[in-house]
């Protein structure tokens, strides 16, 4: 096997499967990337057997061939290079050898053969999604996904297909079972047999999902196959292992209707919350958020340090409450929200809290309190 | 709370020879003999020793084979943990008839505050003295007593007045009780510290009494100024009734050294129990967890995990020990010792609430809730884990090591 690249566009393509390779080096192939050349492409893939990626582009293949080395190492070294073209070629007993102006470099790899098999997946139904509306999906719900390794089925987005009100409506829900989020968007054409049941996204998964989504404009294609979501964009591939889990009852938890509604100025919110969790117990992160009639006091203490306070005029008429939340979970949900005002509803200091924009209902966060 | 001698009445209560007393107790037979509790002859430490023993240079933490090479008609008895606490309860609900200032040392001592209740009950003395009276009278207990203006002072004059005896430290009594006295019996020293401290020539407090504050602060920071104070007789450590518990913890020394992880791993099960019920008994729950094991040769290790959501119960604490021992060399190397303990213990109540109820925690929890209840009525031998029950050549625990951890 013989090909040249432009380094800039092998980079590029090597830093795309970084976050991919296996990093624990349990197997040792998995940290290694495989590379393809044919018809005038390669084809570079990698996976950890959970999440995969490949994609295919543009070289001058002299020689067809496949070989697999490890991905970071020769990151690292494409990475050094000076702009221009790059030539790889494989030689005896899996040695590589990268040349690039007046540097060369001879590096072994593994037998190329023994990469994972990664399954062709030109056939099968595809939804289409345009990208940008599947990146601001994300970004409104994964900050809510656990990173508790062992509430596995938390450990990902559940993705829906729903029907309400006459509306097809794609929606995304992320819990770690002390915050939610919420979004739904109305898609047409998005109907399939397992977005219909539910399906839950990993972890891993969605952060490739996410990268893709912003490169560019042009559609995802989604398509399910044998417990995996494959998603198909321009030249790329990913494959990703659905989360095998029951998703919670989230309906459940989700506020119906509640009588202390306040309408608050969200850059406001956001600036005092990040000044009033300065002050708040390095562990738990707690902040107590006072309602009264046309005000907000959040306050929050620390026994080591200190106490802070600070007040706001919001839109509030209902009757005083004074309710303990995790400051970072506040934040979370203020800093992905885009417009001026959100709507706080609460009923006591045990039930979950519930944010959401003014002008959309279609995209809520919950929040149990804390007991400070 | 100033650092003045004069404006407080404080008294250290500590019962003699505790455990060795309350087996004189039970066991008539045994009264004026010397007594060690503490486990088996070859293997176990000394728990406790009776003031009969200790003029063969017998004292508690030492090797119950070296103390029985001194003592060699020393009666050797298990602890009885369990019976222990029941009469320490007994004790303190005397004390508790005194002052509403107590703050437990451990399971046989506290101070009392009774500054309060000088003009309803009396002097400092004439409150030790009824206190030790109801102990003796009503549980034939022998306990010793220091009355004091301070912790530090009342806790030195309780050591010198045992056995059984009672000793006043008045304000205007401290220099000639305190500037003669060994620098180990200052509050804080230890072995290495007091070394430390003999290097410079100070032996006695007197000698302490030489150096200036800033000289001791630039040598020990801020040790060095509370070496200033106690050398005064000063000590504005208030009675702390609400003391918080750092942890809870159990651990055995085994009547043979384990090899067969099955067995170390029942034996975890049982310590996690305890530990599991004990933290529940205090309302609380523990985010941190430490296992320490210890091998034939003495050697000891430890290994630690921090729990994501406070843990009680003795399932999820007995998985994570069992993770945690795969860290360890048990089952390669003999174990003479496990143990569990519980740290960073929180109110479970408090802290970030859980969205979602599982319907299954809330049955587990009733579960253990009724377990608990019975358990309280009936003592904790009522319901046990099949896997615990003691069958032929089960391992029997020589020693049982609590604490309470302040």
């Amino acid at each position: 096997m013989q090909f040249t690249i432009e380094r800039e566009i092998f980079l590029k393509a090597l830093a795309r499967i970084q976050g991919i390779v296996e990093k624990r080096n349990t197997i040792p192939i998995l940290s290694n990337v495989l590379i393809e050349a044919r018809d005038g492409e390669i084809e570079i893939t990698a996976t950890d057997l959970e999440v995969g990626m490949r994609a295919s582009y543009q070289a001058d293949t002299a020689k067809p061939g496949k070989v697999t080395v490890s991905a970071k190492k020769l990151f690292e070294i494409i990475k050094e290079l000076p702009e221009g073209e790059v030539t790889l070629g494989a030689k005896e007993n899996c040695w590589i050898e990268i040349r690039c102006g007046k540097a060369l470099f001879n590096i072994v790899g593994l037998a190329a053969d023994e990469f994972p098999y990664f399954p062709d997946v030109e056939q099968g139904d595809f939804i289409s999604l345009p990208s940008g509306v599947i990146s601001d999906l994300l970004e409104k719900t994964a900050f809510s996904m656990s990173t508790d390794e062992s509430k596995y089925n938390l450990n990902g987005i559940f993705f829906q297909n729903i029907e309400l009100e006459g509306r097809q409506l794609l929606r995304l829900v992320a819990t770690d079972g002390h915050r939610l989020a919420l979004i739904q968007r109305e898609l047409e054409g998005t109907e399939s047999e397992e977005l219909r049941k539910g399906v839950i996204f990993p972890k891993k998964g969605i952060f490739e999902l996410r990268k893709i989504a912003e490169e560019s404009d042009s559609d995802i294609r989604l398509g399910f196959m044998d417990n995996n979501a494959v998603i198909q964009k321009d030249q790329t591939v990913i494959i990703m292992r659905l989360v095998d889990g029951e998703f919670p009852d989230y309906t459940r938890v989700i506020p119906q209707s509640q009588d202390m509604v306040a309408k608050i100025p969200r850059e406001k919110f956001f600036h005092a919350l990040r000044r009033m969790a300065i002050l708040s117990s390095e562990k738990s992160r707690g902040v107590k958020v006072l309602l009264q009639p046309g005000r907000l006091e959040i306050s929050s203490s620390n026994p080591e340090l200190g106490d802070a306070r600070e007040d706001l005029e919001i839109d509030y008429s209902g009757q005083e409450i004074a309710i303990g939340f995790n400051s970072r979970y506040m934040l979370d949900i203020l800093q992905v929200q885009k417009e001026d005002e959100v709507i706080l509803q609460v009923r006591d200091n045990m039930s979950p809290g519930m944010i959401t924009p003014v002008e959309d209902r279609d995209f809520l966060a919950v929040v149990m309190p804390m007991r400070l | 709370m100033t650092g003045t001698v004069t404006d407080k009445t404080i008294i250290h209560c500590d019962m003699d020879a505790f455990f060795a007393s309350v087996e004189q107790l039970d066991r008539p037979e045994l009264a004026g003999r010397a007594v060690l509790v503490g486990g088996s002859r070859e293997r176990g430490v000394v728990s406790a020793c009776s003031y009969q023993a200790r003029p063969f240079g017998v004292r508690s933490g030492m090797a119950m084979s070296k103390a029985l090479a001194r003592c060699p008609g020393a009666v050797v008895l298990p602890v009885r943990m369990e019976r222990y606490r029941e009469v320490s309860r007994q004790v303190f609900s005397i004390f508790s008839d005194y002052s509403d200032l107590i703050e437990p040392l451990s399971i046989d001592e506290a101070f009392l505050d009774v500054s309060g209740c000088l003009r309803l009950l009396g002097s400092g003395v004439k409150i030790a003295e009824a206190i030790r009276h109801r102990v003796r009278r009503d549980l034939g207990l022998p306990i010793s007593a220091g009355v004091a203006p301070n912790k530090f002072l009342a806790k030195l004059a309780s050591e010198e007045a045992k056995p059984n005896g009672l000793l006043e430290i008045l304000s205007g009594e401290v220099d000639a009780f305190l500037l003669p006295l060994d620098i180990g019996k200052l509050w804080g020293v230890g072995r290495v510290m007091a070394e430390k401290l003999r290097a410079l020539g100070i032996d006695r407090v007197s000698d302490l009494r030489g150096w200036r504050r800033e000289d001791l602060c630039r040598r020990f920071g801020r040790e060095g100024a509370r070496f200033y104070e106690l050398a005064r007789g000063i000590d504005p450590r208030p009675v702390d009734p609400g003391r918080e518990i750092k942890s809870i913890g159990a651990e055995e020394t085994f009547s043979r050294d384990l090899t067969n992880p099955k067995e170390i791993r029942r034996q975890l099960l049982s310590q996690a129990e305890k530990v599991a019920r004990r933290v529940r008994k205090q309302g609380l729950a523990a985010m941190g967890l430490m296992l320490k094991i210890k091998y034939a040769d003495f050697s000891t290790r430890s290994r630690s995990h921090r729990f994501r959501n406070p843990a009680r119960e003795a399932e999820e604490i007995w998985r994570v020990a069992l993770e945690l021992l795969k860290d360890t060399e048990v089952g390669l190397r003999p174990v003479r010792l496990t143990g569990i303990y519980l740290t960073d213990l929180v109110n479970p109540e408090r802290g970030q609430q859980e969205l979602f109820c599982d319907p299954m925690v809330e049955r587990r929890q009733k579960l253990i809730c009724a377990i608990d209840e019975l358990q309280d009525r009936f003592g904790s031998k009522a319901t046990r884990r099949a896997t615990l029950l003691e069958g032929k050549g089960s391992v029997q625990c020589v020693q049982k090591g609590e604490d309470g951890g302040e």
